[in-house]
């Protein structure tokens, strides 16, 4: 049997077990799932506050939040929300120190990364939670909300 | 590669511990994937490179084609080459997401051998060690005999 033959039957066995354990496995997950309001519903179960983009725009343009910015420095240099500040996630135990008492002065924080499908600014929250931050608001919509209501990015 | 070209036995041996070891490399991806939809789910979630529709899709079925590789290379020499293309494939796609995100700076687990958010950080070493198996599976195939060695050439006497 050539290999294509032989790749074609094991995809097709692996098809198979993974369908009939879709019906008898007690850890089966649905066949689909709506991962956009999935960093939401996560947030919400930490305790965490939402803000969507009216309130993340009712709240830059008052001057009432330190905004940050939870994306690579990469992303942030493309493109990010006005007067935002820099704390990827990915460097967040390095870079915290230098931020953490700026975050504690602030009444609200306000943690975005680039959208739906993006879970650093959560993860980002959590993290500053853990820290004893309790003014953290998260913008889940992020960028591409900000961008889909035709709102400015600072470059 | 040769068609149709038996390797010498020692390859041949190799070949078979080579596969054997690439078998145990996916058993063990596998497991904790099958153990853990739901996480697996979330570790390819944070990947960002799929729509909503093919993220649980991929989190049921990809384990199952780890495992049912892993079994072939293990017990089977007659879907080896079969096997070792599908582990080809796979590593491929892992090493080309895994790059992605990389470039990108994105923060995640790898969710190689792990789902659950503890997992091993994503770093260049990942890729490197998939690209690792890639080579190995490339050189078990190349050494493995064919399905159907040819009949020996009868040797002429005199």
């Amino acid at each position: 049997m050539r290999p294509v033959a032989q790749l074609a039957l094991l995809v097709a066995a692996a098809g198979l077990l993974g369908t009939a354990a879709q019906f008898v496995s007690p850890t089966r997950i649905p066949w689909r799932e709506n991962w956009s309001t999935h960093v939401q519903t996560k947030a919400l179960r930490a305790g965490l506050r939402l803000a969507d983009t009216a309130d993340a725009q009712r709240l830059l343009e008052s001057g009432s939040a330190l905004i940050v910015d939870a994306r690579s420095p990469r992303d942030y240099d493309s493109g990010r929300l006005p007067g935002a500040l820099s704390l990827p996630d990915s460097q967040r135990s390095v870079v915290y120190p230098e931020f953490a008492d700026l975050l504690t002065r602030e009444p609200l924080v306000l943690v975005y990364c680039s959208g739906l499908s993006c879970d650093e600014s959560l993860n980002l929250c959590l993290f500053l939670k853990d820290q004893g931050h309790t003014n953290l608001v998260l913008y889940a919509g992020g960028i591409q909300a900000w961008k889909e209501a035709g709102l400015p990015l600072e470059r | 590669m040769t068609h149709g070209c038996t390797p010498a036995p020692w390859r041949a041996y190799a070949a078979r511990f080579m596969a054997l070891f690439i078998a145990a490399i996916f058993a063990l991806a596998a497991y904790p994937k099958l153990r853990d939809p739901a996480a697996f789910s979330e570790a390819i979630f944070r990947y960002q490179l799929l729509p909503d529709a093919a993220i649980n899709l991929l989190a049921i079925y990809l384990p199952w084609l780890e495992a049912v590789a892993a079994l072939a290379l293990a017990v089977s020499g007659r879907f080896r080459r079969g096997a070792l293309l599908a582990v080809a494939l796979m590593l491929i796609v892992f090493i080309v997401a895994m790059g992605i995100n990389l470039y990108r700076g994105v923060n995640i687990t790898c969710g190689c051998f792990s789902v659950g958010g503890r997992g091993e950080a994503m770093s260049w070493l990942n890729i490197a060690r998939n690209i690792g198996l890639l080579l190995l599976a490339a050189l078990t195939w190349r050494w493995s005999p064919p399905a159907r060695a040819p009949a020996p050439t009868p040797r002429a006497r005199g």
